[in-house]
């Protein structure tokens, strides 16, 4: 039987590494080290000229390699097809084409929405009348109201 | 999503901002002027201030599945005066965009702007 999981020497996902994108990502860490050793030795430089802001930023340049190198780690393993306008493409393709599987509930979705406004888009959504009526009682409740910056 | 991410990631880029904004344009010309105390105060402030930046900043564009280089760009931000400001509009209104589409039940949560 096979393993549901890759193994860490499958090529599956040995390929992540080595992508154009994943390159990228390697070049610019391994410019942004160095970059961020040099930059450090210079503060250093300025602290011990007697500038006390040197210290601090020579403390804080060593912290700036450690997030990068943990960004690059985020980086390498971003799956490019989910991100920005392209994954927004993939969805709509799917959604048009209807290869769009029944998902579960992605709890890392954005809400602010209380649970009343997600039931009454839900009921919207299935009942063109009632959202007729309520965009109508929207309409009424616009007028006469003054014009503020939240209400556009 | 927890809504507190957005949250912490807006109280740090205007804290953030406010700061760099009195470095650099009040602090940076009294220094030059021969009053070097304030720029030492706001500059060690704001530096260690960037790096909780850095944290929040980088877990927004996370759940929001923002793509590497307008990442780079929100990161950058706070190092710019005036830049977290924008960032923070910019990624609040993506926010809220991703949210309706949420509530719409429509799938998924990547971002619509370029």
């Amino acid at each position: 039987m096979r393993d549901p999981v890759p193994s860490v020497h499958s090529p599956a996902r040995r390929r992540i590494w080595w992508t154009r994108r994943a390159v990228v990502v390697h070049v610019a860490l391994l410019m942004w080290i160095p970059g961020c050793a040099v930059a450090c030795w210079w503060q250093v430089n300025v602290g011990l000229s007697g500038e006390s802001l040197g210290w601090v930023y020579s403390v804080m340049w060593p912290g700036f390699a450690v997030f990068g190198t943990i960004f690059w780690w985020h980086f390498v393993h971003d799956d490019p097809e989910s991100l920005g306008r392209r994954g927004l493409r993939r969805l709509q393709r799917e959604e048009a084409t209807g290869d769009l599987a029944p998902r579960p509930v992605d709890r890392s979705a954005p809400r602010d929405f209380d649970e009343g406004e997600l039931a009454l888009a839900r009921a919207e959504a299935e009942d063109p009348e009632l959202a007729a009526y309520n965009a109508y009682l929207a309409a009424l409740a616009e007028d006469g109201r003054p014009g503020t910056w939240r209400a556009r | 999503m927890e809504h507190t991410v957005l949250k912490r990631y807006r109280v740090m880029a205007y804290t953030t901002a406010v700061l760099l904004i009195v470095l650099v344009f009040v602090a940076v010309p009294l220094q030059v002027a021969g009053h070097p105390e304030l720029a030492t105060v706001v500059g060690t402030m704001h530096g260690f201030l960037y790096l909780i930046y850095l944290v929040v900043a980088f877990q927004l564009t996370r759940t929001l599945h923002i793509p590497v280089g307008r990442t780079i760009l929100v990161l950058i931000a706070g190092t710019v005066p005036f830049g977290a400001i924008i960032a923070e509009r910019r990624l609040t209104a993506e926010y809220s965009r991703q949210a309706r589409r949420a509530a719409k039940g429509l799938p998924g949560t990547a971002s619509q702007e370029a």
